[in-house]
């Protein structure tokens, strides 16, 4: 066999659930960027709506629109666009558009119309440094969207920004920067509906900054946002375990061949890893192109083999490779190549 | 009604140079003759398994090693000489000049005081006022994470720091007083020295580099 990725449906409805129910009643948007960090967009969007989320992030436009191409109708949030994108068609489909600049929030009046206008979210930089507007900026950014939300071109449906996950901390004063930005709309006159700012991170743990919504991703996939604690410790469940199979292949005694490596998303650099073999951990030695070299006096040809999975099974979890590699899980599930097969279960067939 | 299909999104380009290939092509077959082999494991090191397939038939060669493992060693003569040259065709040895350039896209730039905080962790604070510039390119895309604050991109004329944690989609180069524009393209790596560069700021071998390049990165042959 070659390595498969497998993605639990049931897990990640619970852990959809279970952050739903942590912040209820405020809305859950989840974010299912990067194909859902890795697990398939196509399969999860949907189900996270089925699940108790309200809303998707995408990141990016035509993702949004292969997920109405799809039938979703929920809202759709895409804030990262390639400069001088023509926003008519994420218009037309109703997408909501994170807008991060003036030049964004011209082109996106343009898209709009009286009949349909674009629908915005501004976005305030608060401290991240990526997108969003400086505070100088912000105030003729919000007035600028005001014109236009009176000429009818564009709807304000929200202000939003992202936290740097730092320290509580850094978030307070974040979370203060977020406010300030809240009482500038509001003096001029903008208050729109949906205020968000928190993810994972600030979602499960800062009830102050939930605001409207909250943006999930991460934790909905059963990796903790947190350095201090699992997932399997916030009661979430791991979506993608990564199986194989013990190879044929000679190797040195008291060793075996597993059939996946780096260019299946065994990641290259970690150190101290360790496989399930036969009920064990078996500690890798050696991680090539399509093989890992690992210790295991058991183990035989075809015998199956989880990279990382659940570790509530005693499967080394993903978290568990982040460390070994000096990461985050994040990076371990997205790094999972497109072209390892995903293998969807729920029910009876997990 | 414009159609769903028609945008295609942010830059994300793994640009192949068909020249390159071509030369190395050219000294694998001089070297090997008709026992030439040429490695398309992992989607061909992440260079498109398809396209280098068949251009390398064209030239000549007759055998591949696609995988899975345990048909690799026996038949090419050992998985050290299938390795070495991977390292030929892919340009993977640390001297020559890679087949595939790295590139994306400038989103945004901000220019920002001394000791501004940058990304996930604030790991990183700017040495002076400095332009920011957003390139859309991230771990999702097999930038590796572990580069962050190490390894440096190139924008025009000017080379940055890659500024703090390397995010899923998106990461920020400092670029000091030099201005860039969004827009313009930024090149992670594109000769032997920024590969390099790019295996030691992250600890992954050249090869991990190149195979691990997502599927949102465009793969672009230029033939000139
Ligand atoms: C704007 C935005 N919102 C939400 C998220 C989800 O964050 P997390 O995975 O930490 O929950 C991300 C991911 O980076 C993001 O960029």
């Amino acid at each position: 066999m070659t390595a498969k990725a497998r993605i639990d449906l049931d897990a990640f409805a619970h852990n959809v659930a279970t952050l739903r129910d942590r912040v209820a009643p405020v809305d859950v948007m989840l974010a299912v960027k990067a194909d859902a960090y890795g697990h398939g967009m196509a399969r999860l969007g949907p189900m996270a709506l089925a699940s108790g989320a309200t809303s998707l992030a995408v990141l990016e436009i035509p993702a949004a629109l292969a997920l109405r191409e799809a039938g979703v109708e929920h809202r759709l949030f895409a804030w990262l666009h390639a400069p001088g994108t023509d926003f008519t068609s994420a218009v037309d489909h109703e997408i909501d558009l994170g807008v991060s600049s003036m030049d964004e929030l011209e082109r996106a009046g343009r898209a709009g119309s009286p009949a349909r206008p674009a629908v915005v979210h501004l976005k305030i930089d608060t401290g991240l440094h990526r997108n969003g507007a400086l505070p100088e900026q912000w105030p003729a950014l919000v007035e600028r969207a005001r014109v236009l939300q009176s000429e009818g071109v564009v709807q304000i449906e929200g202000i939003w920004s992202h936290l740097a996950d730092t320290s509580p901390h850094d978030d307070a004063v974040a979370l203060g920067a977020f406010n300030d930005a809240l009482a500038v709309a509001a003096s001029l006159g903008v208050e729109p509906p949906v205020r968000h700012l928190a993810a994972s991170s600030a979602g499960w743990r800062e009830p102050g900054a939930r605001f409207d919504m909250v943006r999930f991703g991460i934790a909905a996939y059963g990796i903790s946002p947190f350095g201090d604690a699992t997932g399997h410790d916030l009661g979430l469940r791991a979506v993608m375990s990564l199986h194989t199979t013990v190879l044929g292949a000679s190797a040195p005694t008291g060793h075996h061949w597993i059939a996946a490596g780096f260019g299946d998303g065994v990641p290259a650099a970690a150190v101290g890893a360790s496989v399930w073999l036969s009920g064990e951990r078996a500690s890798v030695e050696r991680i090539e192109i399509d093989r890992t070299l690992v210790r295991s006096k058991l183990g035989v040809p075809g015998e199956p083999v989880v990279v990382f999975g659940e570790p509530g099974r005693g499967e080394p979890s993903a978290e568990e490779w982040a460390a070994w590699a000096d990461t985050i899980g994040d990076e371990i599930v997205t790094g999972v190549p497109a072209r390892v097969e995903r293998e969807y279960v729920s029910g009876e067939n997990r | 009604m414009s159609s769903p299909t028609e945008l295609s999104g942010l830059r994300r380009t793994a640009r192949l140079s068909s020249v390159t290939l071509a030369e190395a092509l050219d000294e694998l077959l001089s070297r090997h003759g008709e026992h030439a082999v040429v490695d398309l494991r992992a989607d061909a090191y992440g260079h498109g398994a398809a396209e280098i397939e068949h251009r390398a038939s064209a030239a000549g060669v007759s055998r591949f090693v696609r995988g899975p493992a345990d048909d690799h060693p026996s038949d090419v003569g050992g998985e050290a000489s299938a390795m070495l040259d991977a390292a030929l065709i892919y340009g993977l040895d640390g001297e020559r000049t890679p087949l595939l350039a790295l590139e994306g896209e400038v989103i945004a730039t901000k220019t920002v005081d001394e000791g501004t905080p940058v990304s996930y962790g604030y790991r990183y604070r700017t040495a002076q006022r400095s332009t920011l510039a957003l390139v859309g390119l991230g771990y999702a895309d097999g930038v590796p994470r572990a580069a962050s604050s190490r390894a440096t991109v190139r924008i025009g004329q000017h080379r940055g720091i890659v500024a703090g944690s390397i995010a899923m989609d998106q990461l920020v180069v400092d670029l000091g007083g030099h201005s860039v524009a969004p827009g313009d393209v930024a090149v992670l790596w594109d000769d032997a020295a920024s590969l390099s560069e790019w295996s030691t700021a992250s600890g992954l071998p050249l090869a991990a580099l190149t195979t691990r390049l997502g599927t949102r990165v465009q793969r672009l042959w230029s033939e000139s």
